[in-house]
């Protein structure tokens, strides 16, 4: 069963085509990479899918779970199990990553008819995800990614995925910025979330991230489309002749 | 209250300042108001009834009395019952006003506190943040009440002031003047807390002037809270004397026009430290602060925060001004607001006047809105637009909360916010 199916998409910003005629079925508990050249889409795909009104869509549809989300909106189509990542994580000072993760724990909890968890319940479940990725407890009183470094703003994403357990996970760019130890860790725990109901979509412009996690297709972007997909065999050629090989 | 029974000099009087605005600068908006409250103090009637009964059925049976002997009638009886019932903190010492009638006072105040009425006459030797509503405060209230706290005195429970006003006389405007003297070596914490019925339009007028005597500390905690129709006046003046201490914490929550003006005079080596949040949902919010340090080694510390939930206008004028002799004084002022409207109008001037050399002093202000990206995030996140509303609005009053130390007061402003 697909989780993800984008049919024929057609994705505009300001009359500029992003987007062209994209067709693509992720099933549950895959994992798919995206690769391709600086601004080919590959952004603007995990954008559209989470819904962000820059981007429209003048025709296509995408469906989560069989539903059609294009009328979704943002928040809906989190509560229905997508979670993306982005690219530059966004610093909001002045809300700390307590109350914003409890809200939005117990929201879409409240969403999917679970029973709401109180706060002191809640503490214990996030300091024994956090103990997982190393992070100290002062994280939780400081302001939504004010101040975190590159590696801390990709450990909160992951955090985030521990707690909120999507069902579609789409990591933009999760190794930009992360030293080698800290991919490993990131890597090995995205490899142990991975499950039969869980799948993921990983842009990525390096192949090292791929080497841990095995995904099982990988696709080339290029010029707002899927030019190619193939398996990990791909990842040497790429390395060997970069993208402009593909274009050809 | 007095005063009003001598309507035709009250009116005199009022005239008298009408042609003073006359000549001077005021606008045609404060003259057209200043010509209906003429005529609704005229239509002012004097009828009082007994309603002490009904509120000793609530306070008898705990053992406690009412102060006043005046014979009020109150509208809505149900309401203030309510109110009461609803509002009444158990760790704390209670007074109750109804308008400007003081009805209850806890009985172990009596041992900490002197209340009486003295002449009402308006001296203000600095002549400054002087405007119409303390002219007009001071043509009602012949007599101003008077609350002396002894010297020596380390109160524990903080003095809870709660002021209902329910408009008994078939009026809506209500005058407080309040004269509060703080004696030397004493601690206490006071809270006031102002409410008013649903439905009614109320025009509140309240001037107290708070005098602090040498070594003591006062942590003072204000709660505006009326409803959507009301307006709020204030004039504040501190006198803080030689090594005393001022926090004064004030968190407007709901009214439709707001005007605070506050007046601080700190003397050798006093502090003051004052926190506001302004909540700007659909009401216009005028905050001014004026801080004068008069004599040396004196400090002051000021963070004056407002959150717009929907749109209004913000105007907050903080002045800070550091004398010829108060040399090695430290002074600091912020102002933050956080936009979450787009049509909100905020203006801002921190200000800062220094005639000597050896002083600190800082003064900022910052004016934040929530950005699309910002939304944009938190919606991934599986929050609507409410959830952001709602969480950013807890973070930012959350944060003004805790810049109170005090454990006690900190617990009270929970409950009353949170109870809303």
């Amino acid at each position: 069963m697909c989780i993800l199916n984008i049919k024929n998409l057609h994705v505009n910003i300001k009359k500029k085509k992003i987007i062209k005629n994209l067709n693509l079925k992720i099933k549950i508990g895959e994992i798919h990479a995206i690769m391709g050249p600086n601004g080919s889409g590959k952004s603007s795909l995990s954008l559209t899918i989470a819904g962000h009104k820059k981007y429209k869509i003048y025709k296509g549809s995408i469906f989560l779970k069989k539903k059609n989300i294009n009328k979704y909106s943002i928040d809906q189509r989190a509560k229905n199990g997508l979670f993306v990542s982005l690219q530059n994580n966004i610093e909001i000072p002045g809300l700390n990553n307590q109350n914003f993760l409890y809200k939005s724990f117990n929201s879409i909890r409240n969403y999917q008819k679970k029973k709401k968890i109180n706060l002191i319940k809640f503490k214990k479940l996030i300091k024994k995800e956090m103990h997982k990725l190393d992070m100290s407890n002062d994280f939780l009183k400081r302001s939504v990614n004010e101040g975190f470094s590159g590696g801390e703003k990709k450990k909160n994403d992951i955090l985030q995925i521990l707690l909120l357990k999507p069902k579609l996970i789409i990591l933009d760019e999760i190794d930009s910025g992360l030293d080698i130890d800290t991919l490993k860790k990131i890597s090995i725990i995205i490899k142990n979330l991975k499950n039969k109901k869980r799948s993921f979509i990983i842009i990525t412009h390096y192949q090292k991230i791929l080497n841990y996690i095995n995904p099982k297709f990988i696709h080339i972007f290029y010029n707002g489309n899927i030019i190619k997909t193939s398996d990990k065999k791909i990842l040497k050629k790429i390395e060997e002749k970069g993208y402009g090989w593909f274009k050809k | 209250m007095d005063g009003l029974k001598n309507n035709e000099k009250l009116i005199n009087k009022i005239e008298f300042i009408l042609n003073e605005i006359n000549k001077g600068s005021f606008t045609k908006d404060q003259k057209k108001n200043f010509i209906n409250l003429k005529k609704k103090i005229k239509k002012f009637s004097s009828k009082k009834k007994k309603i002490i009964s009904i509120l000793n059925n609530i306070f008898i049976k705990k053992k406690k009395y009412i102060f006043s002997t005046s014979n009020i009638n109150i509208k809505n009886k149900n309401f203030i019952k309510n109110k009461i019932k609803n509002l009444y903190l158990s760790e704390t010492i209670l007074i109750i006003f109804i308008d400007n009638v003081i009805i209850y006072i806890d009985k172990k105040l009596y041992n900490f506190i002197k209340i009486s009425q003295k002449n009402n006459i308006y001296k203000n030797k600095y002549n400054i943040n002087k405007n119409i509503f303390v002219y007009l405060n001071n043509c009602f209230n012949k007599k101003k009440i008077y609350i002396k706290i002894k010297k020596n005195k380390n109160i524990k429970k903080p003095i809870y002031i709660l002021k209902i006003n329910s408009y008994y006389q078939n009026n809506n405007i209500n005058m407080y003047n309040i004269y509060l003297k703080i004696e030397e070596n004493t601690k206490l914490s006071i809270i006031e807390h102002i409410i008013d019925e649903k439905n009614n339009i109320s025009y509140i007028n309240n001037k107290i002037l708070i005098s602090i005597k040498k070594n003591s500390i006062l942590n003072y905690l204000k709660i505006i809270n009326l409803n959507k129709k009301s307006y709020y006046l204030s004039n504040n003046d501190f006198f803080i004397k030689k090594k005393s201490i001022l926090n004064y914490y004030y968190f407007i929550l709901k009214a439709k026009k707001i005007n605070i003006n506050s007046n601080i005079f700190l003397n050798e080596k006093s502090k003051s430290k004052l926190y506001s949040l302004s909540l700007i949902n659909k009401n216009d919010i005028i905050n001014n602060i004026y801080t004068f340090h008069l004599q040396k080694k004196s400090e002051s510390y000021q963070k004056h925060n407002s959150l717009s939930l929907k749109e209004g206008i913000f105007e907050f004028k903080g002045l800070i001004n550091i004398n010829k002799k108060s040399y090695k004084t430290k002074a600091y002022l912020n102002n933050e607001n956080l936009f979450l409207n787009k049509k909100t109008k905020i203006k801002t001037s921190p200000q800062v006047k220094i005639y000597n050399k050896k002083s600190k002093c800082k003064h900022s202000s910052i004016i934040k809105y929530l950005n699309k990206d910002q939304f944009f995030y938190l919606s991934i996140r599986g929050l609507s637009i409410k959830d952001i509303y709602n969480i950013i609005s807890f973070s930012f009053i959350q944060k003004s909360i805790n810049f109170i130390k005090n454990k006690k007061l900190k617990k009270i402003i929970n409950k009353i916010i949170y109870k809303k």
